[in-house]
């Protein structure tokens, strides 16, 4: 860091942009508060290694953008906790799909308040369903043998009794 | 749990260089992969397992179900599972599990209406040798099959309720102490045939980490036993002796001599107590006393007895209680803070603890200066 501010402990600087790549190669920026909401950023800022465009190659543009979305809304001061959590919910309130992508990039970036958001919302998805309209849910081939399949049933039947 | 290391841009750059080398398809890492997870199925272990954490117990057995990855990735991560809530069909549930759930640590199986069978607890032990906590409580089918499978198979067990487990003998709890010699929590409570003075001398020979023993109603427990448990296990904080009828103040000056880290004692209708055991509990707290330095400097939370239950202990008189209570600040008689239990002896209502006295209390960097 080469400021020549007066400060001795240096606060980040709100207006400070990073650039992040996404796997497909779309470039976003991110104001470095922002930017922060994410462990895996934020060593990368502590050490100095935010000045040229930092690769996520397992976040496709799509879902980054929406990652970006997500880190400036959380910095934003002031939000009264009642917005925040329906602005949340809406976040959220998209197609499965998405949201398995959100916890995933979530947990490579670090970010603990996207992970935990993204996570309720599957374990909402998953109360009060069957194994088998769990699987049709998502998309799931099983694949279990004849005798699995038996297992499960057993195991489902006894559970529910 | 968030899963991730530091990560550098170097590393990032030769990952996003490589991605295109890697093929799809994932192992159930959740790291530095590049590999490219786009199915639920493919969900990383550590992912699946926070999200089980926010549903119920029921869930994840039906999530267990749902493919072989689910399956294996609880399987493989799953460490606290409760079956309370099963009303009919715990045993057949055990048994269908146990095998998939190998990595368990806790498992509570606390029944109402007794289920589970020898069967059952010995199909744990041969899967979850990873176990360090069992609720086992009113399981009252059991037989000492269960005992002996127990020791052989999960011997880091550091916590065991087998309170209500009438039918186990005390030949078997000698043999599970043998093997289970980190036990720190054990509730006996009601084990009337396991808990005997040669049970007891097991556990003082063998557990000497105990930290915490039940052994409400088992009025075979005499002075012998309680002797060698005072003897063996020094690191006693919490001894419930309630209803053991047979013990005498042997028992306590016994406790007092060895074990200074007491903090809770049940003694109700214990009637063969008297004075002497009060006496000989309240000098053991000054020999035991932590130094003036350490109580200021927060070195010690040693406060000593914080309970005591002492109702129909009707031959005990009030200044032998009374010292007792001059001795341990920590014991109460106020209402807020109740934690001397006298119910049922009349005699004893001039005892009060210091805050009766007091209009304000005694600053705590100081010791409390016994009158």
């Amino acid at each position: 860091m080469s400021s020549s501010s007066s400060s001795s402990s240096s606060p980040p600087c709100p207006k400070k942009m990073i650039t992040l790549k996404s796997s497909d190669g779309e470039t976003f920026e991110i104001e470095e508060i922002a930017a922060l909401q994410s462990k895996t950023l934020e060593n990368m800022i502590d050490e100095n290694c935010a000045s040229t465009p930092i690769p996520l190659p397992n976040v496709k543009g799509k879902i980054l953008a929406k990652v970006v979305e997500f880190c400036t809304k959380h910095a934003e001061a002031g939000a009264d906790a009642e917005t925040l959590r329906a602005w949340d919910a809406e976040f959220v309130g998209v197609e499965h799909a998405i949201v398995f992508d959100y916890i995933l990039a979530a947990n490579f970036l670090e970010i603990p308040t996207l992970l935990d958001l993204a996570c309720e919302s599957v374990a909402e998805m998953i109360k009060g369903k069957t194994p088998d309209e769990i699987r049709k849910f998502f998309n799931i081939n099983n694949a279990f043998s004849p005798e699995e399949e038996e297992d499960v049933r057993r195991q489902n039947q006894w559970a529910f009794e | 749990m968030v899963v991730g290391n530091k990560l550098k841009a170097e590393d990032l750059n030769l990952c996003f260089e490589s991605l295109m080398m890697v093929g799809g398809g994932s192992d159930g890492k959740a790291k530095m992969d590049c590999g490219v997870i786009t199915e639920w199925k493919d969900i990383p272990m550590e992912l699946l397992l926070r999200i089980m954490s926010l549903v119920d117990d029921r869930m994840i057995i039906v999530a267990s179900g749902v493919c072989s990855g689910w399956r294996d990735a609880i399987g493989l991560g799953l460490t606290h599972l409760s079956l309370v809530w099963l009303k009919k069909n715990m045993n057949n549930l055990v048994l269908s599990l146990a095998p998939k759930f190998t990595k368990l640590q806790t498992l509570v199986l606390r029944q109402d209406k007794p289920q589970l069978e020898d069967n059952a607890v010995e199909a744990i032990s041969t899967y979850c040798h990873e176990l360090l906590d069992l609720d086992l409580s009113k399981s009252f089918k059991l037989t000492d099959r269960s005992l002996y499978a127990l020791a052989r198979g999960c011997p880091n067990l550091s916590k065991l309720n087998i309170s209500g487990c009438s039918a186990f003998s005390d030949e078997a709890l000698e043999y599970l102490t043998n093997l289970c010699t980190q036990l720190k929590i054990l509730n006996l409570c009601g084990c009337v045939r396991a808990a005997s003075d040669r049970a007891l001398q097991a556990i003082g020979r063998n557990c000497n980490e105990m930290q915490s023993l039940n052994l409400g109603w088992c009025d075979n427990v005499g002075d012998v036993g309680v002797m060698s448990l005072a003897f063996g296990c020094p690191d006693l904080r919490v001894l419930d002796l309630c209803g053991c009828l047979r013990i005498t103040d042997d028992s306590v000056i016994a406790l007092a001599d060895g074990c200074p880290h007491l903090t809770s004692l049940g003694l109700y209708y214990c009637q063969n107590i008297t004075d002497k055991a009060m006496y000989s509990l309240a000098q053991s707290r000054v020999k035991n006393r932590p130094s003036l330095w350490e109580s200021k400097n927060g070195r010690s939370d040693d406060e000593g007895l914080k309970s005591l239950n002492i109702s129909q202990c009707t031959a005990l008189t009030p200044p032998a209680v009374q010292a007792l209570c001059d001795s341990f600040p920590a014991l109460h008689t106020c209402p807020g803070r109740h934690s001397l239990n006298i119910s049922g002896c009349l005699s004893l209502t001039s005892v009060h603890c210091a805050c009766a006295f007091q209009a304000h209390r005694v600053p705590s960097s100081l010791p409390y200066l016994a009158h």
